[in-house]
């Protein structure tokens, strides 16, 4: 086991009091494995994905256990989590262009990330790595004096990844890594990634709105619903044979590829309001298969046929 | 949306105000400021003294009559300081009117024009700015003579350019923002889309630019007056007081200098606490940010 | 209904006062270079490609929010290019525009509800304030936030990234265009929500009678709601013609790498994918010949050097050495 979550709280505070972003969730990821979490914008995903690393604000409320190998996340004070961040674990952020610091060469970028860990590394050394570990995601490693606004959308991506592997961190968070990119540049980059995660021999958290992108890459998918993880499950599972109402409707919301098929599914209504979540399951005023008591206790995680689920469908207790 | 009481939404308004470090700030600031209108408005009422009449000894150090002390005249320093607050407000608030009335109506119409217009008047304003504003004031305050309105006009030339380029560089970087464009689709008038939809947007950065200068107003109307350029004594002026004062520092009297010291600080830091939080107050998505 | 010739928009390039100086020619960005086509009335035209391929400056060329370079835009029989600037703002009723950003495209300083009912006031729709009112909460209602009240007195940030692109819709739909562009109207949307837009669309054009110009990177999208695609590549198009023949045979190489980049949710169809190498290159100095051909698997000797024209391949036009 690289990462585990215990009984994982992260509440964030907002003018209208703490938003249960993340709320009691189990989590974990093997050596090697890419674990994909899906699920709408306001379910919680990035706040997750940040909350591992701590970059969330310094009001932010965690409980429960996060554990990177043997180090446990959720005490650790902002110096100790500093030593973490990149080294351990790296991050891929959605934009590229507001989290590559403009007014720094590419090759500075570098350098100042591999002197917070390593203080005694020579500009020289820092250059070397650098050129490798550019190759590595297909950028000339002469670019390295440019700076990052010279870059186009899909080359800054790549440089944002080549900054979260130069640590060799043993996981790495990619947060939509390829939401705002094209549809021919999306591919490259899920190639790439698929690629060096192979040969970096890391694990991955692939956190995104599309299930299509994480299907093609990932070995475990988890869906994430208003703070709660609903299901979990292989990724052939999931998608031949979904358990919990909400994915079944996420995946059919997909477009497919299919040209025959012509109708659009959709789920009605919006996310809840996380200050405020809705008692029982949270699913519940948007499913179209709630019971009587979906409205009033929350539904317990059960296993079924190979996938985890937390939904009364399947806990077998009729009330 | 549910109708909220007056009350529920002060509330929500004080919370809001003092959930950040700024918000203290911005209330302390304008607890100063508030304290020296209510000086500047009530000054017959809250001065004790006439404030230009000889109403003691010379140079009498405070005491129980004179809590201040008294200047070389024998007027009262107290009396003088607030009745000193009345001026210093009326000529910063007259010169910034005047500074913003000029200033903010070209920038906003030479960002949206652009073109050799907007160059030339670029050209003008950047060369007035870059003149040391003290050092103009005091040209132009020598050539009209004294005076509120005078006075008011000279500083008010310094700060023209002030308004101008901040409005002029908000307004060009709104200009080419999406909903500038999509009022455009609509079929909005030029003057609409100058009203309705820049205005607004760089109104924010006007309030605080008005703050900030009424600070920077009162200090050159201080400096101008400690130089003998500004209001003709014996009207009490703290830059006046200040200067006068400072002449008998040597003979034990820090009274005279410090009192209207004191007042041009503290007014001058009430000003800018105010216009800091104001920023943030103001500005709608800032403010949901946190 | 909609006819574009020859269609053109050459950005300058800003030149260095050295190479002022030193008579270095003026370089432009053929952001838009000749493109021709037609939209019947009610057909929805899709319009894809990349960023940097043209497709969101030939939107805004086509309401002329910025002038074209040279070419016709027909609307209905009036070219539109020729309107005198007044002409075209009471002309602005009726094409209007759907943005990809709705937070960028709103006043952060309007209520939502009067930014919809500011396009009434200007083409002075309903008589009074208070029927304006009424309007602009039935087109609330219409494009499903309601209760109205709830959402006409707030502010774009206090609302959802869903929500806000519905009162640009309500707000382009509220002066009953005839024609609409969607320039990327549902690409920063979540999966979900967008299926929930895009059935909007479909909706909304079915009950106004619209005539779309739908641009997007996304093929797997405009199966739902396109009649006729066109793909463009630096500033050209590459492929036009119905939406089932491109979709279910691609003929260009582009095309092709398209359809095949679109993410599949089923995890034992990875498919063999044509991935092209590399990017959209620089349109200040875009390569000779076929501009596609440095990315192309099936780049000949011909395609380095002649440009290929659009000619007429299985009822579609193509513009490519293979054919």
């Amino acid at each position: 086991m690289i990462f585990e979550a215990k009984d994982l709280r992260i509440y964030y505070k907002t003018k209208k009091g703490y938003v249960k972003a993340v709320d009691n969730i189990n989590f974990s990821v093997e050596k090697g494995q890419t674990v994909g979490l899906v699920g709408e914008s306001g379910c919680g995903k990035s706040t997750f994905g940040q909350g591992i690393l701590k970059i969330l604000p310094p009001t932010t409320y965690y409980s429960g256990n996060m554990r990177i190998e043997d180090i446990e996340l959720v005490g650790l004070n902002e110096n100790e989590i500093r030593k973490i961040r990149g080294k351990k674990i790296g991050m891929i952020f959605q934009d590229p262009m507001t989290s590559l610091n403009p007014v720094m060469k590419i090759e500075k970028l570098f350098f100042e990330t591999l002197k917070t860990h390593e203080p005694d590394i020579t500009e020289e050394e820092a250059r070397e790595r650098t050129a490798k570990v550019l190759e590595k995601v297909g950028i000339e490693p002469k670019r390295m004096s440019e700076y990052s606004f010279q870059f186009s959308g899909g080359m800054r991506q790549r440089v944002m990844i080549a900054l979260a592997l130069v640590l060799n961190p043993i996981l790495v968070i990619a947060d939509e890594p390829t939401t705002s990119l094209d549809v021919i540049v999306q591919a490259q980059i899920m190639k790439l990634l698929n690629e060096l995660r192979k040969e970096y021999d890391m694990s991955m958290i692939l956190i995104t709105h599309d299930l299509g992108v994480v299907a093609e890459m990932a070995d475990k998918i988890c869906v994430m619903y208003a703070g709660h993880i609903v299901e979990e499950a292989s990724s052939e599972n999931l998608y031949y044979n979904p358990k919990h109402p909400y994915t079944k409707l996420l995946l059919k919301s997909i477009p497919n590829t299919d040209i025959n098929d012509l109708e659009l599914k959709y789920i009605p209504g919006f996310p809840p309001d996380l200050s405020n979540p809705p008692v029982g399951c949270r699913f519940s005023p948007r499913c179209p298969f709630k019971k009587e008591i979906c409205e009033v206790k929350e539904p317990p995680i059960v296993e079924v046929e190979g996938s985890k689920v937390k939904c009364w469908l399947y806990s077998g207790v009729e009330k | 949306m549910r109708k909220k009481f007056i009350s529920e939404r002060l509330g929500e308004f004080i919370s809001d105000l003092f959930g950040t470090g700024t918000g203290w700030l911005t209330f302390v600031g304008a607890l100063i400021l508030i304290f020296y209108i209510i000086l500047a408005v009530f000054s017959p009422q809250i001065a004790p003294y006439n404030p230009t009449e000889r109403v003691g000894r010379s140079l009498t150090a405070p005491n129980d009559q004179f809590i201040f002390g008294t200047d070389n005249l024998g007027r009262d320093v107290l009396s003088r300081v607030i009745y000193g607050a009345r001026i210093a407000l009326m000529i910063a608030f007259i010169a910034v009117a005047i500074a913003a009335g000029v200033g903010v109506p070209l920038g906003l119409i030479s960002g949206f024009i652009g073109g050799p217009f907007d160059r030339v008047l670029t050209l003008i304003m950047d060369a007035i700015y870059s003149f040391p504003g003290l050092i103009l004031a005091i040209a132009i305050a020598a050539v009209l003579g004294p005076g509120v309105i005078n006075i008011a006009v000279s500083i008010a030339v310094v700060y023209t350019p002030t308004y101008f380029r901040v409005i002029r560089n908000q307004v060009a970087s709104v200009k080419s923002e999406l909903y500038v464009e999509a009022a455009r689709a609509l079929g909005a008038k030029n003057y609409e889309i100058l009203m309705k939809y820049i205005f607004p947007n760089v109104l924010p950065s006007i309030v605080v630019v008005l703050s900030m200068n009424l600070a920077d107003a009162i200090m050159t109307e201080a400096g101008l007056s400690f130089l003998g350029l500004g209001i003709a004594p014996p009207t009490p002026d703290w830059g006046f007081d200040l200067s006068n004062g400072q002449r008998f520092v040597l003979s034990k009297a820090w009274w005279g200098l410090l009192y209207p010291g004191i007042a041009i600080i503290t007014v001058v830091l009430g000003f800018s606490m105010f216009s800091e939080g104001l920023n943030e107050l103001i500005n709608p998505t800032i403010r949901e940010r946190r | 209904m909609i006819r574009v010739e020859n269609l053109k928009k050459y950005f300058p390039v800003k030149r260095t006062v050295g190479e002022i100086l030193l008579r270095v020619p003026q370089r432009f960005v053929k952001a838009v270079d000749g493109i021709s086509f037609t939209i019947s009335k009610g057909e929805t035209f899709g319009l894809v490609g990349e960023s940097g391929s043209g497709k969101t400056t030939t939107g805004r060329l086509m309401l002329r929010l910025i002038e074209p370079t040279a070419g016709k835009i027909f609307f209905e029989d009036v070219d539109v290019t020729q309107l005198s600037k007044d002409e075209l703002r009471k002309f602005r009723k009726n094409f209007q525009i759907i943005f990809q950003d709705p937070m960028a495209a709103l006043n952060p300083y309007m209520k939502v509800g009067e930014a919809i009912k500011h396009g009434l006031e200007i083409h002075n729709i309903g008589g009074s304030n208070m029927e304006r009112k009424k309007l602009v909460m039935e087109m609330l209602e219409r494009v499903n936030l309601s209760p109205p009240e709830d959402f006409y007195y707030r502010y774009p940030h206090e609302i959802s990234g869903g929500q806000r692109q519905r009162i640009v819709i309500a707000r382009a739909l509220i002066l009953k265009p005839k024609f609409v562009v969607a320039d990327e109207a549902i690409a920063m949307l979540d999966v979900s929500v967008r299926s929930q837009l895009l059935q909007l669309l479909i909706d909304l054009k079915n009950e106004f009678n619209l005539t779309f110009l739908f641009i997007t990177h996304d093929l797997a999208t405009t199966k739902y709601i396109c009649n006729k695609i066109g793909v463009m590549y630096l500033g050209k198009i590459v492929e036009i013609g119905k939406f089932r023949e491109i979709y279910n045979e691609p003929l260009h190489p582009y095309t092709k790498a398209l359809i095949s980049a679109v993410p599949e949710p089923d995890p034992k169809k990875k498919k063999k994918k044509l991935i092209p190498e590399g990017e959209v290159p620089n349109p200040i100095n875009p390569p000779p010949g076929c501009k596609f051909h440095p990315r192309c698997p099936f780049a000949m000797d011909i395609c380095k050097t002649v440009e290929p024209e659009l000619k007429e391949v299985n009822g579609r036009l193509i513009a490519c050495h293979l054919y």
